[in-house]
């Protein structure tokens, strides 16, 4: 049905070159309305596609199935140079199959953490703090595309670009910017293949087996909720909402660990908070991983840490309001 | 899925079979050495054939290394599928072994981390491949990272530093559970596993 495109890097490369200054008038109404349609695509459509990620100075070629299925979306990731990596999520189940930390597991307690699936779909919240605007038509992976600039209204989130596929939503091409409009990461089809329908051979992986193989064999519980906490995290910057909060494998023979999770929609921010014991704390100060910033430090005997797809600024300021009072411990969790 | 077949009668007769077919206190017997050499080549054969056993079969081996704090700097988590390869062809098939990366180190992720332990305590094994398939990369791959995992709440003898993982492999640990719940919160569900797959490089 469509021809295959070379990948082309030096477009990639290019993303994002457009000054803030050529920010097109803003067409909030309009960018909104493709949000939404580029939220149901992703979700919905079923498609198989390659496309090349460009973080910094590294570019990666990924492969990507998705689809839905008797037992819900599916989707498979999978890395076409390099070492092999793969993500596969399907039955309420992460895989994963990363190198030097490799490997598979059955993520059950993954997808099942009861907080709010709505908020990507609260769309209209986000221009609180990002500026729609459309900036007119492109052609990605031979496919005619809607261009949306997302652009923050304060200093502690990325800004966007998004094209967006004319006929469905579907993105086919994003970038990330930082706080000068210079792309941090970005993602371009370069064949993307709308189906009715997708094998199931696409979804299986040779590396990583289908979690639902043993659908009689018990999920393991979720990660418990966390009620109450000796942590209090200050105010956060306007428009993140706390959507989990979570103790992760407490008193089963982990180290405890509590992970809360805030987002605005676009950006997610994940707090760790892992007791140490005699550990060394891993990192203390500020760091780049990939295209997301972390902040650690230690604190009674925890590695605090916060990672997110937010400037080094955001995550450095949400990192000093954190406090443990064990007091707090009496009372329900703030 | 229950695999209850009759077994030549031997000292085993007390053991309590599994639903899942071969006898824990075997399996256990067998990983502390103390299985009667008579039933070590039967349990070895079963062992061949039950999948679910052989996680089981690793799992108990962590248990045991734990609790005797004889934990490995690197353990293999693949090994009992090339024990059934081992005892299905005699000439030992170390060659696939050797094709393994040398880079392949376990585990991802608290919540994966812990999904292990879990699967070990609630009897769900762990994502095998299929051992008799052509993709002997993850069976060939070691998991120290569980078997700390496995210590108990007590702090184990060794840390995850002992382990070679340098901090920052640790901190791979956080990207997969942030972007895991990411995928979940923003309107490009699909960006959080792509920068997880194409962190791995970035380095």
């Amino acid at each position: 049905m469509k021809q295959k495109l070379l990948p082309c890097a030096a477009l990639a490369l290019a993303a994002g070159s457009l000054s803030p200054a050529s920010w097109a008038q803003p067409v909030a109404d309009e960018a909104r309305q493709w949000l939404e349609r580029m939220v149901q695509a992703t979700q919905t459509l079923n498609y198989e596609g390659t496309f090349i990620y460009v973080q910094g100075a590294h570019i990666e070629a990924m492969r990507i199935v998705h689809g839905s299925g008797p037992h819900g979306e599916r989707q498979r990731l999978f890395s076409l140079n390099g070492l092999p990596r793969e993500v596969v999520v399907a039955n309420n189940s992460v895989m994963c199959l990363l190198p030097r930390r490799q490997t598979t597991f059955n993520g059950g307690d993954y997808q099942r953490s009861p907080f709010p699936l709505s908020i990507p779909r609260e769309i209209g919240r986000l221009e609180s703090h990002y500026q729609f605007e459309m900036l007119g038509a492109d052609r990605i992976a031979g496919l005619q595309a809607r261009i949306i600039a997302i652009k923050p209204r304060d200093a502690w989130r990325f800004g966007y670009r998004l094209w967006l596929d004319e006929r469905n939503g579907m993105v086919l091409r994003s970038a990330l910017l930082d706080e000068q409009g210079r792309p941090l990461e970005q993602l371009m089809f370069t064949d993307l293949q709308i189906k009715p329908q997708v094998d199931d051979a696409a979804f299986q992986s040779p590396a990583l087996s289908e979690p639902s193989a043993h659908p009689e064999l018990p999920s393991p519980p979720a990660g418990e909720p966390v009620q109450t906490s000796a942590w209090r995290v200050g105010p956060l910057p306007e428009g993140f909402v706390k959507v989990l909060h979570n103790r992760l494998a407490g008193g089963i023979g982990q180290r405890p660990t509590e992970h809360l999770v805030f987002a605005d929609g676009l950006a997610t921010i994940s707090i760790f908070l892992e007791k140490l014991g005699d550990a060394p704390a891993l990192l203390q100060g500020a760091s780049q991983l990939g295209s997301m910033n972390a902040f650690g430090k230690a604190l009674a005997g925890y590695q605090v840490l916060v990672v997110g797809e937010v400037p080094a600024v955001t995550v450095q300021h949400i990192a000093a309001t954190i406090e443990y009072d064990p007091e707090q411990l009496q009372g329900p969790a703030p | 899925m229950a695999e209850k077949t009759a077994e030549p009668q031997s000292a085993q007769a007390a053991h309590e079979v599994t639903p899942v077919g071969l006898a824990a206190s075997q399996l256990s017997a067998l990983v502390d050495g103390e299985l009667p050499e008579a039933e070590q080549n039967l349990v070895l054969r079963r062992l061949s054939r039950d999948s679910e056993a052989q996680g089981r079969w690793e799992r108990y081996h962590l248990i045991s290394d734990a609790m005797q704090g004889h934990l490995p700097v690197r353990f293999d988590a693949g090994f009992a599928a090339r024990l059934r390869e081992a005892i299905d062809r005699e000439p030992a098939p170390q060659s696939r072994v050797s094709t393994l990366p040398a880079w392949y180190k376990p585990l991802t992720g608290f919540a994966l981390a812990a999904s292990v332990v879990l699967a070990a305590l609630f009897g769900l094994r762990l994502t095998d491949p299929d051992p008799g398939g052509a993709a002997p990369t993850l069976a060939a791959a070691p998991a120290p990272y569980p078997a700390l995992a496995l210590q108990g709440p007590n702090p184990p003898p060794v840390s995850t530093t002992d382990l070679h993982e340098p901090p920052e492999a640790q901190l791979n640990n956080y990207l997969v559970n942030h972007n895991g719940y990411a995928s979940r919160n923003s309107v490009n569900g699909m960006l959080p596993y792509v920068r997880l797959v194409g962190y791995q490089t970035a380095r």
